[in-house]
């Protein structure tokens, strides 16, 4: 029952998982950088939910539509402003930029915040959802029903609208792209908008759950990278399955080791997913469709 | 004329002559601080941190600047090697500094570990499972103990060590400042970093040409791994005391990638410019600001600054300068050209 438990609590934490590391993938695949900002985004995002919260006491649910589109602009403006002077150069020069920022981005809120642990208590914090034996607390399952719903949107969006579809062409041949007119700086510009506000959204949905500081992103970006080097870069359905490992890698590694070392677990599952099947799941499961 | 390109056009082996010269007149000059000046010992603190920054950032520069994979968890092999020197000292009473060499090889080793699986794939592997190691060994080391059931690095509480001789400190860390300048110098004038180069300039030219990208990338990693690790057995000796969070800091990370980032990455002289930079500023900004964060935010922008303007730091704006200055001089001696 324990095990039981535990599973789903990790279904429900994967929701999220897949949120915040979807962004990555995004920004990857058609820029082919490592968004090392994201960190920072998911953390400015829960904190501008918190000052809406505290401030006009609005839901942390329902001040997704408002984090979302800002932080939409938010890396929209990045994109155009910094990311672009240094395309074409080596991936070196945009980690330490997107690294500069994250580091702003940080000071900046330890400067505005402090460095206090915060937490969101909503009303429905306490309550509890029982499925026959087994309970499950009611903000992870709303937390899990919205990542699921963002997820589901994106991916419509990314492969029913010209827009996304073009998206999903640049990530796969830039140069064609321009053949055929898209803009591939305006699709980048977009993709990185997109990329932070799902960030953000992440952030959000996390003050539910997680209590945060302006340091709090910086597990978390590990966690992302582990979930997109394990479920590879092409599927929202290979994210999703990642984000599941993960999340039931550390539950289990919570219940029957000790707690403090729940962030280990991401380290050594990149190690390990990296000297065994660098592919990711993506790679084994065609290996084992061809053989 | 400029002095850098001039410096660039001398024959390698003069250059190479130099520079150990300029190395070895410092270490002379930094070794004589506790003869000349031994009551002060603000003078004393100052020079350690300076030289055990220096040493930090060329370390990070073989991996970062030349190989060019940036490491943002360096902390990792540094607070390595500082609780080698450690757990010898308090448990075995080993002299500090003769194990120098243990910590630097137990930090090489680890970075192996964690260099072999990312460094061997294409792509920013290397630099994120970076991001992730400086926290995952500060895990290690806070719960080492009770995993393990042993009393070795005794958690959050740190090691007390015993006290230590500061002066020897002292020499040891110009010693090891002169051998990582040596090692630094040696691998930039030399086949190795010529190789490093090429993967950083063109990894698939370097490959063709039979440069062996990846083993020569993990070697890179393991020597500044090797010098990171006995940075940390001075600053065990130094400070008599460890502690988790302070070793494995995400803050000296960050500073081991801002000090060869502002010097002039990829060169041999730049770390060392960040280096006093950077202890400088520590230095005088704790006195200016009581808030850790307001730093903090300055070196992010300096980073996006450098990147976005300047991405040879230091060395590039000396570059530039003195080009100007030539233009100037030599606009003035033909009595031609009016700068307006």
């Amino acid at each position: 029952m324990r095990l039981l438990e535990a599973l789903i609590s990790a279904l429900l934490v994967a929701g999220l998982y897949a949120t915040m590391s979807y962004g990555l993938a995004l920004i990857y695949g058609v820029m082919k950088i490592i968004n090392l900002a994201n960190a920072g985004s998911m953390m400015l995002g829960a904190f501008t939910t918190f000052v809406l919260w505290q401030s006009f006491g609005l839901d942390p649910i329902l001040s997704v539509l408002i984090v979302a589109p800002l932080f939409f602009a938010v890396g929209s403006v990045i994109e155009v402003a910094l990311v672009r002077r240094v395309s074409g150069s080596p991936p070196i020069v945009s980690l330490l930029l997107l690294f500069g920022l994250w580091l702003v981005m940080q000071s900046l809120a330890y400067l505005v915040f402090g460095g206090d642990t915060r937490g969101i208590v909503t009303p429905y914090v306490q309550s509890v959802i029982h499925l026959g034996a087994i309970a499950i607390s009611t903000t992870r399952f709303l937390v899990f029903v919205a990542g699921i719903i963002v997820l589901v949107a994106l991916e419509l969006f990314l492969r029913r609208t010209f827009l996304g579809r073009a998206i999903r062409a640049l990530a796969q041949d830039r140069e064609a792209c321009s053949l055929v007119g898209i803009d591939p700086r305006r699709v980048a510009m977009i993709a990185f908008g997109l990329g932070t506000a799902l960030a953000a959204l992440a952030g959000s949905l996390l003050t539910l759950i997680f209590s945060f500081d302006p340091d709090f992103g910086r597990v978390l970006q590990l966690k992302s990278f582990t979930i997109i080097v394990l479920g590879g870069l092409e599927s929202i359905v290979g994210v999703a399955a990642a984000s599941f490992l993960l999340a039931a890698a550390e539950n289990l590694t919570v219940t029957l080791s000790k707690p403090a070392l729940e962030n280990l677990v991401s380290f050594v599952v990149l190690v390990v997913v990296l000297v065994v099947m660098p592919g990711g799941l993506a790679s084994v499961l065609r290996r084992r469709r061809l053989s | 004329m400029n002095p850098i390109r001039a410096f660039a056009r001398l024959p390698r082996a003069t250059r190479i002559w130099i520079q150990t010269g300029i190395v070895l007149a410092l270490g002379v000059a930094l070794a004589a601080i506790p003869i000349v000046a031994p009551e002060e010992f603000n003078l004393q603190r100052l020079a350690f941190f300076v030289l055990w920054y220096a040493i930090l950032a060329s370390a990070w520069n073989i991996v970062g600047g030349y190989a060019g994979q940036i490491s943002f968890g360096h902390s990792a092999f540094l607070g390595m090697g500082a609780y080698t020197t450690g757990i010898f000292w308090y448990t075995l009473g080993w002299d500090p500094l003769l194990t120098l060499p243990i910590a630097g090889l137990v930090a090489a080793a680890y970075s192996v570990l964690v260099g072999a699986p990312t460094l061997r794939l294409r792509g920013p592997y290397f630099a994120i499972a970076t991001i992730g190691v400086g926290e995952a060994t500060r895990l290690l080391a806070v719960n080492f103990d009770d995993v393990f059931g042993v009393e070795l690095t005794h958690g959050v509480t740190g090691l007390s060590l015993p006290a230590y001789d500061p002066v020897l400190v002292h020499y040891a860390t110009v010693g090891l400042f002169v051998v990582t300048m040596l090692t630094t110098i040696g691998i930039r004038a030399g086949r190795f970093g010529l190789g490093l180069f090429a993967i950083n300039m063109d990894r698939d030219a370097a490959e063709t040409v039979g440069v062996p990208t990846a083993r020569l990338q993990i070697i890179a990693l393991a020597v500044s791994a090797f010098f990171a690790g006995m940075a940390g057995t001075l600053y065990a000796a130094r400070q008599e005391f460890l502690d988790p969070s302070t070793m494995f800091s995400f803050s000296i990370s960050i500073a081991l990638v801002l000090m060869p980032v502002v010097g002039g990455v990829g060169t041999v002289w730049g770390p060392v410019f960040g280096a006093l930079l950077y202890a400088y500023v520590q230095d005088q900004i704790t006195s200016l600001v009581n808030n850790p964060y307001v730093p903090s935010l300055l070196y992010g922008l300096i980073l996006v600054a450098i990147v976005l303007f300047e991405p040879l730091g230091v060395a590039g704006v000396i570059d530039r300068v003195s080009g100007r200055a030539r233009r100037l001089l030599r606009g003035g001696a033909a009595g031609g050209d009016v700068v307006a």
